[in-house]
């Protein structure tokens, strides 16, 4: 009976312990990169969601226009390397 | 592990996802890193260019090398052949829309996009015959 609780309470600590790491995996991953700066920040943001995000995409379809490896020569109305299709 | 685009996987580094979105690793595939990179270095006279050009060094390092447990960028080589052989089907991709439709093949057959106009119209055929869902979040 004794071995039975021990197991018992083991195995518990052992999942509270493997849940508590994977939740501060999950915590760490949500929160981004601790690296970025506050200026980074408001640039980053401008360019994805903010004032700029069209901008954004538009540049990026027109790299792939002029790399033929990335796009594979894809003209202006084929790809994901070209302004999209909203 | 999901696969995203430049949008989602800038917005995962500065810790900016939506709350609903799905708690899964996030993983971008190499040639829009690639197009993500090029563009952070890509000079110009417009008003995106000048405000990039503003970017902090630590910011461009935070983009050059993410972390992985934020964000993985995927390695193509176990899965070049195949990407080659979606391109050489659907005729000549070229690298960015072979590797990311292989990328959603082996993370759940799902594509996750920050920005509609992101989304190609070759991308969005290629998804829908082989199966593959394309989310997007705005």
């Amino acid at each position: 009976m004794k071995v039975a609780v021990f197991v018992s309470t083991r195995h518990n600590r052992a999942v509270t312990r493997g849940q508590q790491l994977l939740e501060d995996f999950r915590r760490q991953r949500r929160a981004g990169d601790p690296r970025i700066t506050p200026e980074g920040r408001a640039i980053l943001l401008r360019i994805t969601t903010g004032d700029l995000a069209d901008d954004f995409a538009e540049s990026l379809a027109a790299l792939g226009n002029v790399d033929a490896m990335l796009s594979g020569g894809a003209g202006p109305d084929e790809g994901n390397c070209e302004p999209g299709v909203t | 592990m999901i696969v995203v685009d430049e949008y989602l996987a800038v917005r995962a580094l500065l810790g900016v996802l939506p709350l609903d979105f799905p708690d899964e690793g996030l993983a971008l595939p190499v040639s829009a890193h690639w197009r993500l990179l090029q563009r952070i270095h890509t000079s110009g006279t417009g008003q995106l260019s000048q405000v990039l050009a503003l970017l902090p060094a630590s910011d461009r390092e935070v983009l050059r090398a993410p972390h992985p447990q934020v964000l993985e960028v995927l390695d193509p080589r176990p899965h070049l052949d195949e990407a080659a052989q979606i391109a050489a089907q659907y005729g000549g991709t070229g690298w960015l829309i072979a590797e990311t439709i292989t990328a959603g093949l082996h993370h759940g057959r799902e594509l996750w996009y920050g920005n509609e106009r992101n989304i190609g119209i070759r991308t969005r055929e290629i998804a829908q015959e082989l199966e593959i869902t394309i989310h997007v979040v705005p």
